[in-house]
């Protein structure tokens, strides 16, 4: 990608996130770290923490 | 959709599968939330469902605590901050990718080349001078972010550190 380009999109992002609310913002991300991605490699008492 | 796959897919989705079942029997031994947790798990993970959408409230307030009991002091605004030096942090890494390209070609006047190659003139302003000891890419989106949102810049990478760790980033 060009940096005019990724430029446009980071910004893109950026207005994104500024139009969220911030305790959603907060419950998201709890919820983001709470329930990330299923891999194989994980074992029960990882998914426990 | 099936039809359509490969046979590496078919592989994939069947690897998935038997570990998914696996997990859940396992998990059907030793405690119900870990059920809960792997089945919103998935359904996140492949974009079916989201937990609120799944999972009882009282489940849902269990599965989270111990995120929410770690993290009750950070504050929405600091989760703002770190994410948006997340949002910049590619832009920052490619800038920093053509300026050593630049330095180590050793052009007379690297901001100007960097300019030309189409960046921006205050991101390449950060990156020039910032403190040659933290020149990296993390270092310079925590100040472009500071600047944005007009807060200390200690502020932000506090805020950064907190949430995404300091090591995460280091390549």
């Amino acid at each position: 990608m060009r940096p005019p380009e990724l430029f446009a999109k980071c910004k893109a992002e950026e207005e994104m996130l500024f139009d969220q609310d911030l305790g959603e913002q907060k419950n998201k991300w709890i919820i983001d770290l709470t329930f990330g991605p299923l891999l194989p490699a994980c074992s029960l008492k990882i998914l426990r923490r | 959709m099936l039809a359509s796959s490969s046979s590496e897919d078919i592989q994939a989705w069947a690897s998935k599968y038997a570990f998914l079942l696996s997990s859940l029997r396992q998990a059907r031994a030793r405690d119900q939330d870990v059920v809960w947790l792997l089945l919103a798990k998935w359904l996140k993970q492949e974009k079916l469902f989201t937990p609120e959408e799944i999972l009882p409230v009282g489940v849902l307030k269990r599965l989270t605590k111990n995120v929410r009991d770690r993290y009750r002091h950070l504050r929405p605004s600091q989760l703002l901050y770190a994410n948006l030096v997340e949002v910049w942090l590619p832009y920052f890494e490619a800038l920093f990718n053509e300026y050593r390209r630049s330095n180590n070609s050793r052009k007379k006047d690297t901001p100007a080349a960097l300019q030309e190659s189409g960046f921006d003139s205050h991101a390449v302003g950060i990156v020039t001078s910032i403190d040659r000891r933290r020149r990296e890419p993390t270092s310079a989106a925590v100040e472009w972010a500071s600047r944005r949102l007009d807060v200390d810049a200690s502020a932000v990478s506090n805020a950064h550190s907190l949430v995404f760790g300091t090591r995460r980033r280091r390549r």
